[in-house]
């Protein structure tokens, strides 16, 4: 009974090496190695169509429910036509009452922006993501707000103190997200709270309001 | 848009993520059949196999705006059912796992090679049930599913050095079995 495979005859297997990369006298171990992975049954196993029509009947039932069916109409975009039939004078007189509510919106003192958030239009926020990451050369911040978009928003870094801050405007709403550390590795903020994202990873939350950011 | 017309898995999750449920339906049919042989080598068990996967991609649906790179939905499903399986193993007592999945008898009228293949199939499938399971699922991802380590890394949650240890241990435990037989 041998005592297990040669190393090469290991990496030969995971793929790094052919069996012509072998020195001669490992050949022979070789073909065997590999006429026993070749055992394994890959075969494609009979398709039930219960499994398909199982999932869609659920699929179908989680979509349709009231809930969901509210969410998506919330948050769906949507085009609106709008036809007005209007008098010249009335334009006239619309152009100048706008133009007063901007003068009189400007001539009010600005309001110091929170270094956290403050807000960017009627719906949505200026969210500011920090992580410190010393060494990173490279950070970006993704989630369910840029469809998990890992070059969408990069971090700068501030100085050359390790930390990378980025300020986004995200509309008024809940998000998950995760910081992409040098493009592949994911880290959650540290400094929000975290979910199971139902597969042993931990996705960031954010709720954004009108009146800021908010601990969920 | 792939070569042949298919949407790609991220056209896919953005329709079925602005309210097209339907299109979950390509989610299953592109990739029910990896998924099943996976569950069925994991489990032992067609049966089994199908609820495991069946609740994997109803999981995988309901999360499915989690799913942080709609490119490799692949290995995300797999990651998913791999852990349905999991749960279906632990509600089991060690070891019982059925073995109605195994290959069929060969037929005696079959020529001496197909024997010989059909009688080392069904060694193989019954020495990978009696295999721990972290072990099996290893062997099945890398050499049944020809997945890389870079990929099952990223199903598994595990280090590379540490997939490829219990690769090495469940062909040496295969080898072992397939010795004493011969």
């Amino acid at each position: 009974m041998m005592a297990g495979y040669h190393p090469l005859v290991k990496q030969m297997l995971d793929g790094e090496l052919s069996l012509a990369d072998l020195p001669p006298e490992l050949r022979g171990e070789g073909e065997e190695a590999l006429r026993l992975v070749q055992a394994a049954d890959r075969a494609p196993v009979a398709l039930s169509p219960a499994v398909e029509d199982r999932v869609m009947a659920l699929v179908r039932g989680h979509a349709a429910s009231p809930a969901r069916r509210a969410w998506r109409w919330l948050h769906a975009p949507r085009e609106l036509e709008l036809r007005l039939r209007v008098r010249p004078w009335a334009v006239w007189g619309g152009a100048l009452a706008a133009a007063a509510v901007l003068a009189l919106l400007l001539s009010r003192p600005a309001r110091t922006p929170n270094s956290e958030t403050r807000v960017a239009s009627r719906d949505s926020v200026f969210v500011r993501f920090v992580l410190y990451a010393p060494g990173a050369r490279r950070v970006a911040v993704a989630g369910t707000f840029n469809q998990w978009d890992r070059s969408a928003a990069p971090l700068v870094p501030a100085g050359t103190s390790g930390v990378w801050t980025t300020t986004l405007a995200l509309p008024v709403g809940q998000y998950q997200y995760g910081f992409v550390v040098d493009g592949e590795r994911w880290v959650a903020d540290p400094a929000a709270p975290a979910v199971d994202d139902g597969f042993g990873r931990r996705n960031s939350l954010v709720a954004v309001t009108a009146h800021g950011t908010h601990v969920l | 848009m792939d070569v042949n017309g298919a949407p790609s898995d991220a056209e896919i999750v953005a329709r079925v993520l602005a309210g097209d449920t339907e299109a979950f339906g390509f989610v299953i049919r592109r990739y029910e059949a990896g998924l099943l042989r996976f569950a069925t080598r994991m489990l032992g068990s067609r049966d089994a196999a199908a609820d495991a996967v069946a609740e994997g991609l109803v999981r995988a649906y309901r999360h499915l705006a989690s799913c942080r790179d709609p490119e490799r939905l692949r290995t995300w499903l797999y990651r998913i059912v791999t852990n349905r399986c999991k749960s279906h193993l632990a509600r089991r007592s060690v070891g019982d796992v059925p073995l109605d999945e195994a290959p069929p008898l060969a037929d005696p009228s079959d020529g001496e090679a197909t024997l010989e293949r059909a009688e080392q199939l069904a060694l193989v499938q019954r020495a990978l049930t009696g295999l721990s399971p972290d072990k099996r699922e290893a062997f099945v991802l890398k050499h049944v599913e020809g997945l890389s380590y870079e990929e099952m890394a990223a199903i598994t949650g595990e280090r590379i050095p540490t997939l490829k240890m219990r690769v090495h241990r469940a062909r040496e435990a295969l080898l072992k079995v397939l010795e004493e037989h011969t």
